[in-house]
């Protein structure tokens, strides 16, 4: 099965091995004794995977490489010796190899018989890449049209959805039978953190069992599409390959205060079901789309923010090329799943992008302007600020109202100073205790004379603080009032727009033949956008190319994006990846249907295309262990169950304070990056600030690259300055020191615990709602006896002078964390 | 499913922790793979000459031309001009003496590494690709200055793995905050289990460095055992509802792992068992300018002996473009007796032979200078001094020269990528090996350059 498997899912080199040539064990020892040690010795250091360079395209290490030979032919053609390029190799006829050394004949005469006997052998797998020429790589299967193919028909009454159709096809033809549907508590689990990154809350709970209709689950479907929590889950998954970040990171980290913008702008997106394909143009060219309100003109100009929250190189380096080769890359990588920033420097060793397409975009973003907040010198006044900084509204803000009251304020400020000063010199002249005298006055009768003075002097000096007071209010208001354009990070066309030369190997000064602006030359489309323009950048048309309804990579990249967020792995498993290097998709045809609906049914919905997914029987599997389909299909790569999954960081951190009662689920204003200001890490900020309680959900905690929170970081937050869609999931201690011993899941627990012995007085009730709160069920028998023993040992063990309520709010904040530590609270299943 | 029955009996009558796992194998599915940590220890590609390695990081740049690059020529025309007009050539700062058996040239600015000359492998010829702190920092740990890549000790943790699962493989002292930061140490695209663990900061010195949530403030050991009990109980029975699935086991295992570490950790850490000889072989001792840079020594010592397999350990800043002679001294005041005494201390223990200890900083000095007193110097990244000892190096050997001032390597240059191809080279890793893939092209610490410098290999 493990053979047939592969060649469904190949489409470049596979030999594979039919059941009948299946090698006798006899024919495998003779192999593994006198073939393979000598591949391994004289052969593998320049034609295996591992070698620095793969000599003449030959690769002997695996039976796909050995058969298909090099440049020159076949190496092993089984049972034909004078075919046998490899033969004749040894024997230093046409070919001499090993090139030092000619090998013994009884060596030489064992492979003679090996190739005789049919060449049995066992090595399977795939060849590693070689370099392959555009040529051979136009048969890429991520760059041909996205079919448009019918549902299979099925007799069968297991599929609910057309996606069950195209899963159950292929899956049966491996004779595997799916697992039994999940139970309704997992299900119920399952879809609330898959779509709002949030666990269910007890009432949620009740009200899903409640409702007995057959649309339960569809109605619970659309009421966690309709949440805003949605947005924050998915909002956070492009964020991901965004390579969000709030800081210049990389050398100096300069903080990017207004970065938050675009992060709110994703989130809102995703609420909003913007279309992706307008979501994907705003990106790239939303300053230059037209606006039909000032609102829709602001939002578009915060999405060009996805160009400018990339890492910088500010100290030294090739800033201007850096920025559009960034802009390149998290366009090529996240969009287009290809690897287009590595024809910088020579043209791609693997896919069909040539350097002179790198650099028809590279002109693109070079005729571009990127504000994405200035290098070391921050800005302290408005005028540099809007060097650096993009005024959202542009026509808004009134620079002539700004410098005149700025000017009221300077002259106003003068005068202030003035009547402080007299007020100050007023002061001093009376007494100490000149209030409790006029106090004293007031009561007496008569006056002496230099009582009259004094009150002289006491009104004077109060009608002088009366009129400084009066003009601080003054220039307050002023100053709140004063025209303050909303600043952002993002980009704008430059004054000049040009076609730049190809930097030779990627260096600045080495200049090459003019790289007019354009797009990648392997994607054919019908009726492609071109670039005519001569006073815009492309951008515009750069985004029609890429949102082209017949673009073979977009569609597919977002629907496998969405698909590897439901299920932990998508079709193509290699998610930033569809070029050669990357693997092909395990479900072709299930693809193309999705990106065909997506992009032509379903106008880019993704909150349909995600409905139409959890809606599938496929989806709603249990995560069940067969050891049939697993003895078959040990990956689950054709779906017969649910993935296990760990939680990400952010669905973590949330679950454990939502179980607490400590999430704050509205959306705080800005981000603890602009309340920190402008300045740059180690250098003088203030973060304390960071180290306070953030109640908010973590999608809103601050990414500094330099300072990435650790809840986020010891849970594999990707590396904000590199795409990456898919994240790691591992387990090492530093996570578990975490669970353990760090003061916030202590407090966690806390709150936890208090929580559930103030819901009422019953151990048993009490241990119902810490399952329902942590993990969304009821505690089995054993795992209630379990939790009873350990308050009970707790109990015998407390201290005779212990305090009988800290004594049980200790035990069960102990309780708590154990269950936030758990594996099962972390995984889903 | 009659296994699963035997499984759960076996369970109950084994206790919690690691005889679980030998036991989750012999349960596990037939073909299911067994857990394997990502750090337990892996097969280098070659015998390594080194099993772990110290660097010695001397950040901010120290001068080649006071420390191990002799320069005559720069103390006859001293106050003359160098290659422009404005700029006058400053003269080595400190008496110079051939050392030891070897002869090796060293200044007396670092009186106390000279002794240990005959262990020296010193590279003249050193020279990288940019002059600014901050970027030649990152390329002195990343290979890269312009994007975000993985740290040596990351790639070291990766190929290799660590002996001593109770401890972190690769730890940081004492980085600096700025400067690129936590690049220094960070795993970029690699899983972040193999990123570096700091422990205190430029700022903080390693007396009063702690590590993250290494203690429980609140429970006893006793107590935190009992709920730890009760979590495994739980994962073990989580565990057994996929016999397919290791995750599981991973979770389990890196409980009993953190929970050892707590005790492990802070024993490593404590300085309290050793000598006062040792203390004052160091340099350690209140008020003393060694003190903060021998604890880092003498911990790093520690830690490699228990099994870590990485440990970098840092010095404040080397950076005299003015007052270069008080400004070295204060360094070498810091650093040079501290830096013996490990040499000396891992020669002892025979752990030298093993270890490779690595000494520098990004980037070296200017032989001229702007300032009329000739008293400083600037960045020289084209050419500079680096030294190794231990592990498979040749002791007692100078490879590579300068020009006759210092302005630039000449002989035997030896580029940043391939002193990284010879670490990993000498850790047993082959440079060209030793990839990762992202985002569809293998990645290496050396990129496509770096060349193993097989000279400098005793």
């Amino acid at each position: 099965m493990r053979y047939a498997l592969f060649a469904l899912l190949s489409v470049g080199f596979a030999a594979t091995i039919q059941a009948d040539e299946m090698p006798s064990d006899q024919q495998i020892r003779f192999f593994e004794t006198k073939i393979r040690p000598v591949l391994v010795k004289h052969c593998y250091s320049c034609h295996s995977a591992e070698s620095e360079e793969i000599k003449g395209e030959l690769q002997l290490d695996t039976r796909a490489g050995i058969r298909l030979g090099g440049e020159s032919g076949h190496a092993v053609v089984p049972g034909d010796v004078q075919a046998s390029l490899l033969i004749n190799a040894l024997r230093f006829e046409d070919f001499e190899m090993p090139p030092k050394n000619k090998l013994d004949d009884d060596v030489i005469n064992d492979f003679v018989r090996w190739v005789k006997m049919g060449a049995p052998d066992p090595r399977d797998g795939p060849m590693a890449e070689v370099e392959s020429t555009p040529a051979e790589t136009t048969e890429l299967w991520s760059l041909q049209p996205i079919a448009a193919p019918a549902p299979p028909q099925t007799n069968s009454d297991w599929p609910r959805t057309d996606i069950d159709r195209f899963i159950e096809a292929q899956r049966a033809a491996e004779g595997i039978a799916p697992v039994a549907d999940a139970d309704r508590l997992t299900l119920l689990r399952r879809l609330s953190f898959d779509l709002t990154g949030l666990p269910p809350t007890p009432e949620q709970i009740d009200q899903f069992l409640a409702d007995s209709s057959a649309e339960a689950v569809a109605s619970l479907i659309d009421r966690l599409l309709a949440s805003s929590a949605f947005g924050e889950r998915w909002g956070r998954h492009w964020l991901d390959v965004a390579r969000y970040g709030e800081s210049a990171g990389n050398s100096r980290d300069v903080l990017m205060p207004y970065a938050w913008r675009y992060r709110d702008y994703v989130i809102d997106a995703l609420n909003a079901d913007m279309p992706f394909d307008q979501f994907v143009r705003e990106q790239i060219a939303g300053d230059l789309l037209p606006a039909d309100s000032k609102e829709t003109s602001r939002r578009q100009q915060i999405a060009t923010g996805f160009l400018a929250i990339g890492s910088k190189s500010l100290n030294g380096g090739n800033l201007e090329l850096d920025i559009a080769d960034d802009q390149i890359d998290v366009i090529g990588k996240s969009m287009l799943a290809l690897t287009v920033s590595c024809a910088r420097c020579h043209d791609h060793k693997f896919d069909p992008v040539p350097t002179a397409d790198y650099y028809a975009l590279a002109s693109i973003f070079r005729s571009t302007d990127t504000l994405y907040g200035g290098s070391t010198n921050r800005p302290n006044n408005l005028p540099d600020k809007l060097k650096v900084y993009l005024p959202l509204g542009g026509d808004d803000f009134d620079k002539k109202q700004f410098a005149e009251q700025q000017k009221e304020i300077g002259e106003l400020s003068k005068q202030l100073a003035q009547a402080r000063k007299q007020a100050d010199n007023l002061a001093k002249r009376l007494p100490d205790d000149w209030k409790a005298k006029r106090v004293a006055l007031k009561e007496m009768e008569e006056v002496s004379a230099e009582d009259r003075k004094l009150l002289g002097q006491i009104k004077a000096f109060e009608e002088k603080n009366r009129e400084a007071k009066q003009l601080e209010a003054q220039v307050a208001e002023l100053r709140q009032n004063l025209p303050q354009p909303e600043l952002a990070i993002g980009v704008r066309d430059a004054k000049t727009i040009r076609d730049w030369p190809i930097q030779l190997r990627g260096e600045k000064g080495k200049n090459g033949d003019v790289a007019p602006r354009g797009f990648l030359s392997c994607v054919a489309l019908p009726d492609p956008p071109t670039i005519t323009a001569t006073e815009q950048s492309g951008r515009v048309e750069l985004a029609q190319w890429i949102t082209h309804p017949e673009h073979p990579l977009t569609s597919r990249v977002i629907v496998n994006r969405v698909w590897h967020h439901l299920f932990g792995s998508g079709l193509v498993r290699t998610v930033d990846n569809f070029g050669v290097n990357g693997e092909p998709p395990s479900h072709p045809e299930l693809l193309d249907y999705l990106a065909r609906r997506l992009s032509h049914e379903l106008d880019w919905s993704l909150k349909s295309l995600i409905r139409e997914i959890v809606l599938s029987r496929t989806y709603q599997l249990a995560s069940d262990y067969s050891e049939e389909a697993y003895a078959t299909d040990a990956e689950n790569r054709l779906l017969w169950r649910m993935n296990r999954r760990r939680l990400e960081a952010e669905p973590l951190r949330d679950a454990v304070m939502l179980a607490a009662g400590t999430l704050d689920t509205s959306r705080p204003a800005g981000s603890l990056v602009l309340k920190i200001g402008e300045g740059e890490v180690g250098r003088g900020i203030n973060t304390k600030i960071l180290d306070e309680p953030f109640p908010y959900r973590s999608v809103y905690l601050p990414i500094i690259r330099g300072i990435v929170p650790e809840p986020l970081r010891l849970f594999d937050l990707p590396e904000p300055s590199n795409v990456q869609g898919q994240r790691d999931a591992t387990n090492v201690p530093a996570q578990s020191l975490y669970l353990l011993n760090s003061p916030f899941i202590l407090e966690q627990a806390d709150a936890a615990a208090a929580r559930i012995l103030a819901s009422g007085d019953e151990r048993d009730d009490r241990l119902k709602l810490l399952y329902q709160i942590c993990l969304g069920r009821q505690p089995s028998d054993e795992e209630r006896a379990a939790g009873a023993e350990f308050l009970d040992q707790m109990a015998r063990d407390k201290p005779a002078d212990a305090d009988n309520a800290a004594h049980a709010q200790r035990a069960w904040s102990m309780l708590c964390q154990g269950m936030f530590a758990r594996a099962e609270f972390r995984f889903l299943d | 499913m009659n296994f699963q029955l035997s499984r759960r009996t076996l369970l109950k009558s084994a206790t919690c922790g690691m005889g679980y796992l030998a036991l989750a194998d012999l349960c596990r599915a037939a073909d299911a793979p067994a857990y394997t940590s990502p750090l337990a220890p892996k097969q280098p590609h070659h015998e390594a000459r080194a099993k772990r390695m110290i660097f010695l990081h001397m950040r901010g740049g120290p001068s080649h031309m006071e420390t191990f690059d002799y320069k005559p020529a720069l103390a006859d025309r001293a106050g003359k001009p160098g290659r422009t007009k404005n700029r006058l050539l400053v003269p080595p700062q400190w008496e110079w003496k051939q050392r030891g058996e070897s002869g090796l040239w060293v200044s007396d600015l670092l009186k106390h590494t000279a002794e240990h000359a005959d262990d020296l492998c010193v590279l003249s010829g050193m020279h990288a690709d940019i002059a600014n702190h901050t970027p030649a920092m990152l390329q002195l740990h990343t290979g890269n200055f312009a994007f975000t890549r993985p740290s040596m000790g990351a790639w070291i943790l990766y190929g290799l793995g660590t002996e001593n699962q109770n401890l972190p493989g690769f730890i940081s002292l004492c980085p600096p905050l700025i400067n690129g930061g936590t690049k220094n140490y960070g795993s970029a695209f690699l899983p972040a289990v193999y990123q570096g663990t700091a422990v205190g900061d430029v700022k903080t010195n390693v007396k009063d460095a702690e590590i993250g949530n290494i203690r429980n403030e609140r429970f006893s050991s006793l107590e935190q055992r009992r709920q730890l009990d009760l979590i495994q109980q739980f994962n073990r029975h989580y565990a057994e509802s996929d016999p397919a699935d290791s995750q599981i086991d991973g979770v389990i295992e890196s409980f009993e792992l953190a929970f050892r570490m707590q005790d492990e950790l802070p024993s490593v850490m404590d300085l309290a068992s050793e000598s006062q000889e040792t203390l004052d072989m160091y340099g350690i001792g209140a008020g003393k300018p060694s003190d903060n840079f021998g604890r880092q020594c003498l911990l790093a010592r520690r830690m490699i002996e228990a099994g870590v397999r990485h440990v970098e350990v840092c010095d404040e800043f080397w950076d005299q473009h003015a007052k270069l002679k008080t400004g070295h001294e204060a360094r070498a005041k810091s650093t040079d007796q501290p830096t013996a005494a490990l040499l000396t201390d891992l020669k002892q223990r025979g752990l030298l032979q093993d270890t490779l200890v690595v000494w520098g900083g990004e980037f070296g000095r200017t032989p001229d200078t702007s300032k009329k007193d000739l008293d400083g110097r600037d960045h020289n990244v084209k050419g500079y001094t680096m030294w190794l000892a231990g592990g498979g190096v040749k002791g007692g050997f100078k490879f590579g020269a300068t020009d006759e001032f210092g302005y630039e390597a000449v002989e035997d240059k030896v580029h940043l990528h391939d002193l990284h191809a010879t670490i990993l080279h000498l850790l047993g890793l082959d440079h060209t090996r030793l990839t990762y893939r992202y985002a569809g092209r293998d990645f290496r610490l050396t990129d496509v350059h770096g060349r193993v410098v097989e000279e400098i290999v005793a």
